[in-house]
Formats: C-alpha cells, sequence, structure tokens
C-alpha cells in the first residue's frame, strides 16, 4: 500500500485550472520527484496534501486515511510534514527555540502557558537532534533573523525532521542555493534521508539532481500528470524532452 | 397600515442605503488596490457634513454650490493626507498603517469640534426638494429621490471607471500585481493618491448629501466608520457590488427593523454581519482567499 | 528577579505616598495592566485588537451591578468580572479571528461600539448615562492605601503571569504564528484556537483593570467602553514602545502623566493623544523604548569617540 495517496484531485483558482485530475502514489521508504515547468501545479499540489487549501474534488490519502480537506495542523500531526521553498521560519526566535517549537506543535503540546520553553528537555533533546542532523548544532543560539539563506534552508528541513516525519515533503530544496551548498544538500537528503527511513516527495528544478536523487519521477503538465516511471525512463521519454527538459537535456 | 407606507419605509431604507454605499465603497475602493483599511474614513465623511455646513453658511440655497466646493475640497484633502501621512509608512507592517489613520481619527473629531463647536449642525432641505412627492397617496420627501439618485449615478460612473477605462483596470490591479505595473512604468504612487483621494471624496460626498436629513456631530465619524465596516464585511471586503449589496441590505433591516422591534433596531446590523461571517467569512460578494489563513 | 525587584518598590513606594498620590499611581498601575494586556495580542500574536474597551467596560460593569444591584461584597465581584469579560472575549473573539488580521482590527472596534451603544441605551439594567455610582468597596479597600496594595497585588500577578506566558511554549506558538502563520500551522499550531486564547486572556487581564478602575473612581459609565478607552491601552503601548515586554506600563505612566499636563490646559485632550500617536508612529516606531536605545547609542558611540580622540 502506498504511504501517501492523492486521487484524481482538480484544484481551480479564479478560473484557472491548477491541477486538473492528478493522481499519484509515494510508495514507502522511495524518494520521489515531482518535476514540471512553473506553473505545472507542484506547490497547489503540496498545498493541497498539506491542507492548506481543500481540492475542489477528488481525495487524498495519507497510510490509508482519507485526510482531504484537513486543517494543515491536523496533517502535520499525522507525521506529514514539510519544508517550504521560501524558507522563512519564525525570524524572532533562536535556531534552538524554532526547532524546539516544532518539536512541542507536532505534538500537540504548546498548550502550556507557564511552564517555560526551556524546562522542556524532550523537546530540547529532539531540537539539538534534528539541528545536528542537518549540521547546524553550532548556530542553536543565533537569531534566525541573522542566518544566511543556506542556513535558513537547513533550519526548515529541521524543523520538518524534528517531527520524525513518515513523509517529508521538500519543495525545491535547492532553489536560491550556491552550487557549493548544492552539492551539500544533495548529499545530506541522499545519505541522511535513506538512513533514517523517511519517504521524501520533493519538486526541484535542477534535473541533475532529481535523476540523481529520485527513484521515482512523475512529470507535471499544465495541472495533470504528463509520465510517470523511474529516472532512466525519464530521461529518455520523447514526451518530457518535448514538453519539459527541451533543449537544456 | 397600507402598502404606501411600506413603500414609504422602502424608500426611508434605500435613501439611507445610498448614503452608506458611497461611505462604504471608498473605504473597499481603497482597501482593494492599496490594502490599507481606513480607520479615517469615517471621519471624512464627517468633514463632507461639515464642510457642506460651512460652504453653504447653513443657508438651503448654497447646498448645489456648496456640494460642488465639497467634492473639490475632500479631493484636495485626500491627496494630501495620503501624501504626507500615508506615503511615508507604505514599507512598514500593516499595523502601523492602520495605526496612523486611527490616529487621524481622533485627531479629525476634535478639530471638528475645536472648529465647529460640540453641538449639532444642520442645513434645511434645498430649495428644489422643498414640496412631497406623493407615492400611493403617501407624501414622502423627494430629497430621498435625489439621494438614491445620486447613489445610483455614482455607482454607475465608477463601475464605468473601474471596468471600461485602463485607468480603472490598473486600480483594480494595483494590490496583486504591483510590481506587474510599475514594470509597466505606471506611476503607482500618483495611482494610490488618486485612488486615496476619490474614496474620501465619496465619503465626504455620502457625509454632505446626509445633512439635510440629518444633522452633524463629532461623535458621528467613528459610528459611520462602523456602519461601513459592518457594510463591507457583508458584501467583502475590496468588492465595489459588494459595498452596495451590504449597503442595500442593511439601510433595509434598519427601516424595516425598526417599526417592528424598535429596541433591537441597532442591534440588527451587528446580527446580520455575525450570521455573515459564520456563513460565508469573506462576505456575500467576495472572493474566498485562496489560501487558508 | 528585576520584576521583583519593581514590585519590592512600588510596596515600599505605597506608605510614602499622600492620597493624590495613591490615586495617581493605582491609576497608572491600572492602566498599566490594561495596556500590557493590549500588548499580549500586539506584540506577540500580531494581532491589534481596537476593542479593548469591551472587555475592561464588562469587568467594571460586573463589579459595578453585583455590588450595586445584589449588594456583593467588591472582592467577591472579582472573579465574576474576569469571567464575564472572558466570556465575552470569547464570542467576539471566535467572530473576529475567522479571517485576517484587518478583520480581526475592525471587528474589534465595531463589536465594542455595540456593547457601549447598548451599556448607554439600555437604562433599566446598566443606568445609561447616569452610569452606576457610589461603588466606594466596603471596609478597608475603601481606603486609598489597602486599595493601591490590592491593585499592586493584582497588577504583580498579572504582569507576572503575562511574563511567564511570554517565555512558555504557548507563547512561543503565538510568536511563530505572527513570524510566519503558514509555518506554524505546518509544524502543528493550530493558529485559530491559540489566538482565541491569546485574545480571552487577554480580555480578561482587561476585564480586572476595568475592576479596579471602576472601584478606584467609586463609578462607572458607558464611556468605559467606548472607543477612546481602547485608544488608551493603544497609546500607551506605542509610547512606551511594544517590543519591550513592560513598555506597555512604562507607557502608561507616561500616559497619565501627560494627561495631567495637558488636562489642565486645554479639553482637546483627544486631538493630543492623535497627535501624539500620529507622531510615535511616523518617527518612533519603538516608542520610548526606542527612543531610549537610540540615545543610548549615540551616547557610546559618543564615548567611544571621545575616547578615540584622546
Amino acid at each position: 500500500m502506498a504511504l501517501l495517496a492523492v486521487e484524481n484531485v482538480y484544484k481551480s483558482f479564479q478560473g484557472f485550472l491548477a491541477l486538473a485530475g492528478v493522481s499519484l502514489e509515494v510508495a514507502e521508504g522511495s524518494f520521489h520527484a515531482l518535476v514540471g515547468p512553473n506553473g505545472a501545479g507542484k506547490t497547489t499540489l503540496f498545498n493541497v496534501i498539506t491542507g492548506r487549501f481543500p481540492p475542489d474534488r477528488g481525495s487524498v490519502i495519507f497510510q490509508g486515511k482519507p485526510i482531504t480537506g484537513w486543517p494543515t495542523h491536523r496533517v502535520a500531526r499525522l507525521g506529514l510534514a514539510i519544508s517550504f521553498q521560501r524558507a522563512q521560519p519564525f525570524a524572532s526566535m533562536k535556531v534552538r527555540e524554532a526547532v524546539t517549537l516544532a518539536r512541542l506543535g507536532y505534538a500537540g503540546a504548546t498548550f502550556h502557558l507557564l511552564r517555560p520553553l526551556g524546562a522542556f528537555t524532550e523537546a530540547l533533546d529532539a531540537a539539538r537532534e534534528a539541528l545536528a542532523k542537518v549540521g547546524l548544532e553550532d548556530q542553536a543560539d543565533r537569531r534566525v533573523s541573522e542566518l544566511p539563506l543556506g542556513d535558513l534552508k537547513r533550519l526548515d528541513v529541521a524543523m520538518a525532521l524534528v517531527a520524525k516525519p513518515k513523509l517529508l515533503l521538500l519543495d525545491e530544496p535547492l532553489a536560491g542555493l550556491s552550487r557549493a551548498e548544492r552539492r551539500r544538500m544533495v548529499g545530506f537528503i541522499r545519505e541522511l534521508l535513506r538512513r533514517e527511513g523517511v519517504t521524501l516527495l520533493f519538486t526541484e528544478h535542477d534535473t541533475e539532481a532529481v535523476l540523481e536523487l529520485a527513484d521515482r519521477i512523475t512529470v507535471l503538465h499544465q495541472g495533470r500528470v504528463l509520465v510517470e516511471g523511474n529516472p532512466e525512463e525519464i530521461r529518455h521519454d520523447v514526451q518530457v524532452r518535448a514538453a519539459f527538459l527541451g533543449g537544456t537535456a | 397600515m397600507d402598502l404606501g407606507f411600506y413603500l414609504l419605509q422602502l424608500l426611508t431604507g434605500l435613501a439611507y442605503a445610498s448614503t452608506l454605499f458611497l461611505l462604504a465603497v471608498g473605504l473597499s475602493l481603497i482597501f482593494g488596490a492599496m490594502g490599507i483599511v481606513n480607520f479615517a474614513h469615517g471621519s471624512f465623511y464627517m468633514l463632507g457634513a461639515y464642510l457642506l455646513y460651512a460652504f453653504s453658511r447653513g443657508q438651503a440655497e448654497g447646498f448645489w454650490t456648496g456640494l460642488i466646493l465639497v467634492l473639490a475640497a475632500a479631493l484636495v484633502i485626500g491627496a494630501l493626507v495620503e501624501r504626507l501621512f500615508i506615503r511615508p509608512i507604505y514599507r512598514r507592517p500593516e499595523e502601523y498603517q492602520i495605526l496612523l489613520t486611527y490616529a487621524l481619527l481622533l485627531i479629525l473629531e476634535d478639530l471638528v469640534r475645536f472648529l465647529f463647536g460640540a453641538g449639532y449642525r444642520s442645513l434645511p432641505t434645498p430649495p428644489a426638494f422643498s414640496s412631497p412627492l406623493f407615492l400611493l397617496g403617501t407624501p414622502f420627501p423627494s430629497y430621498y429621490l435625489f439621494l438614491v439618485g445620486l447613489a445610483g449615478l455614482s455607482a454607475l460612473l465608477l463601475w464605468a471607471f473601474l471596468y471600461r477605462t485602463r485607468l480603472g483596470a490598473w486600480v483594480r490591479a494595483a494590490t496583486q500585481d504591483r510590481e506587474m505595473l510599475e514594470a509597466l512604468g505606471i506611476n503607482v504612487p500618483l495611482l494610490y493618491t488618486g485612488v486615496f483621494a476619490m474614496g474620501i471624496a465619496l465619503a465626504a460626498l455620502g457625509g454632505a448629501a446626509l445633512l439635510p436629513l440629518q444633522a452633524a456631530t463629532p461623535g458621528m465619524a467613528v459610528d459611520a466608520v462602523i456602519q461601513a465596516f459592518i457594510v463591507v464585511v457583508i458584501g467583502g471586503l475590496g468588492s465595489v457590488w459588494g459595498a452596495l449589496l451590504g449597503a442595500v441590505l442593511i439601510g433595509l433591516l434598519q427601516a424595516f427593523g425598526i417599526l417592528f422591534l424598535p429596541e433591537m433596531a441597532m442591534v440588527f446590523p451587528f446580527a446580520l454581519m455575525a450570521l455573515v461571517l459564520l456563513l460565508r467569512p469573506w462576505g456575500l460578494l467576495g472572493r474566498p482567499p485562496a489560501v487558508r489563513t | 528577579m528585576r520584576l521583583g525587584l519593581l514590585f519590592l518598590g512600588l510596596l515600599l513606594l505605597g506608605p510614602i505616598l499622600s492620597e493624590y498620590g495613591l490615586k495617581l499611581v493605582s491609576e497608572a498601575l491600572i492602566l498599566g495592566l490594561y495596556a500590557m494586556a493590549f500588548n499580549l495580542l500586539f506584540h506577540q500574536a500580531g494581532l491589534l485588537s481596537f476593542g479593548q474597551a469591551a472587555f475592561f467596560g464588562v469587568g467594571a460593569y460586573a463589579m459595578a451591578l453585583l455590588v450595586s444591584r445584589a449588594g456583593w461584597p467588591f472582592l467577591a465581584t472579582l472573579p465574576v468580572a474576569v469571567l464575564a469579560s472572558a466570556l465575552v472575549a470569547f464570542i467576539i473573539g471566535f467572530l473576529s479571528i475567522r479571517l485576517t488580521r484587518i478583520y480581526f482590527t475592525m471587528l474589534t472596534l465595531a463589536f465594542a461600539q455595540l456593547l457601549y451603544a447598548v451599556a448607554h441605551k439600555w437604562y433599566a439594567f446598566t443606568g445609561g448615562d447616569n452610569g452606576i455610582t457610589d461603588l466606594r468597596p466596603a471596609g478597608i479597600l475603601g481606603e486609598s492605601l489597602p486599595f493601591y496594595y490590592l491593585t499592586l497585588l493584582l497588577f504583580a500577578l498579572g504582569v507576572g503571569f503575562l511574563a511567564a506566558l511570554e517565555r512558555s511554549p504557548f507563547g512561543y506558538a503565538l510568536r511563530g504564528l505572527r513570524d510566519n502563520r503558514a509555518r506554524a500551522e505546518a509544524v502543528g499550531v493550530d493558529g485559530f484556537r491559540h489566538l482565541l486564547l491569546a485574545f480571552v486572556l487577554s480580555g480578561a487581564l482587561s476585564g480586572v483593570a476595568g475592576f479596579l478602575q471602576g472601584a478606584l473612581q467609586r463609578s462607572v459609565f458607558p464611556d468605559y467602553l467606548f472607543w477612546t478607552r481602547s485608544a488608551e491601552a493603544i497609546i500607551s503601548t506605542i509610547l512606551g514602545g511594544s517590543g519591550v515586554f513592560l513598555g506597555p506600563a512604562v507607557g502608561a505612566a507616561a500616559f497619565l502623566f501627560l494627561r495631567v499636563l495637558v488636562q489642565a490646559n486645554t479639553e482637546y485632550w483627544p486631538f493630543f493623544l492623535g497627535l501624539l500617536l500620529l507622531v510615535m508612529v511616523l518617527f518612533f516606531p519603538r516608542g520610548l523604548a526606542g527612543v531610549w536605545e537610540n540615545l543610548a547609542g549615540w551616547v557610546a558611540r559618543g564615548v567611544r569617540r571621545g575616547a578615540a580622540g584622546g
């Protein structure tokens, strides 16, 4: 059984059809890439999955449980974590505090009014561990607002990892990063997530990175699934070369 | 009570709705284009009433010239307020923009008290409307018809401007696509000044037009802005047609509510607003937010 | 620690103050608590409430009605005042927090003015314009010094609670929602419920302030619910600096000082308030705290330059 199944999802905005019947299955343990040109509907699909808005039609099923139209915070608490394309973690906090808050948030444990955050040792330990995984442990006491973009992205990933998610959604994890940072992030995703046994669904424009990381690729085009397959099949698919990879591949 | 009586009540409600529309549509327009809710909007409505009183020297004969002078003065005042106070803080968080208009609400109320005194200021019905008309044998003030006509004409002109001119299309695009407008070489700050002045002028016109029916007091500003909020929340913030629908609903609710439950009439608009918020929070004609907030 | 010193200082101040001084400092503490309650929403949660007067007034009226109509002892009305203002905050919040922040600000103003209009018109229940008078608490709380200590106690409890809240997971969740609501919800924080609870807590604390103010003034009038009463909390906060924990309380003291000064000379107090707010927003958005930091910065740079020159 697939960990996540998206079935025939439609979503339109003011007459513009962003998703026109998308179906998708993400197998447990796989690294599944979602590719396609800008406006293909990738981010919209992520937003439907995470409950930022409900689909007009169709359903989202996670671990066999229908979660269509659930609000974001409830989806997150099931172990479906996301890191955003534009990483803007909580700017007024310290790095450690942002990740600790995330941990308590996933656990639904933020309705403590009198005990200080610093007294939640289990969450602090989990935060330290997540920061160590992304290599930010030495930045734990810095202000989030002082971090460079590469570190912000890693922090945002740590805020997802601290949930010990079953499924991790990464929306363009490499966007805006330098060449060196890209290499580092790719290596990090491959090694860390494999070791942790996290299932990954990600979008990315960097074709090379997609072919290197993914074991399954779905190509979206104009709100529809154009083709799906393993990296070999996709690399040689004529349709994809024409519509998406174009002259660049 | 016969049919004529109900028709009279209907017309009273529509007359009130007309001034409400002029008040609320400017609020909605400014929000739609600039993303700012102008908490001093009711103050300009009040200012319109006081200015008409000043320009006409309290004489009914001075009504027409007074009304035109109010429009001109309001355009100038609106442009100045936008330039002097609102433009410097466009880039600040929206709370500060709201606080600034809130400061204007405090200042203008006392300024009017200082200039005109705390008492009532009123104007007799202009001579052209001094004799009543008859509807199924019931007399009603012909001035009501003028109000409805004024609001109808304003709505029509506004529609033509927003949907039939290029400038209007830019105004409609200003909030979402500010960068695009700038890329096209459009002077967005000037556009903002224009929209703000236009919204203020509409509010002032509404306040002035109400003066022959209802005396002006310094306290009317905050009541007016709250009525405008109720109208735009019901109709949908940012929507011109929403402002029209909301104004008519509130006008009629007031006119008929007062017949059946006079003690509760004041509460009806709030109750309707609460109902809309529960069932369709973005308003009857508003757009649901693209992203859940 | 620093809070403890402040409370201790205020405790020792009591016996040396005159009648008038006690009344003034009591009022500053009450306004300070009220402004801090407002700032819980404004600074922590990023919600600008223009309707705090609703809860301030409900707290005051709950006390006044129970004391004058039902003959309750003054202190016994405190729990009712807290519950009543919390309940009203729950209802208004439930309707106002559902949409954007702009809607929130508009709706809080509108609902608070509705309560004002009701208190104003409902003569049989509230006494309308005549208000409810002769509310001197029976026993020693009717005297200035014991009342000052009661005020100080409630102020200290309220401020201590807010200080704890700021460092708690709940406080961090509010800041997370303010900084980036989408991110906060994606880590499992339920935005609506957190903001609603913050609103209810802020309302309850405002109700405590109203309860005290009614007793201090010995009377309650509809203007306790009027929108300019909300403005007092807002302007105190902006004046003191919303970004500093005690900023609103310091701003409240400065606000009362200015009021004594200005009202002796002119009746146009709201005009002055508006002007003050305008100037603060345009030029000193970080309040007195910001002015202070700037001054300190200039002095420090001056000293360093002087030292380097010498």
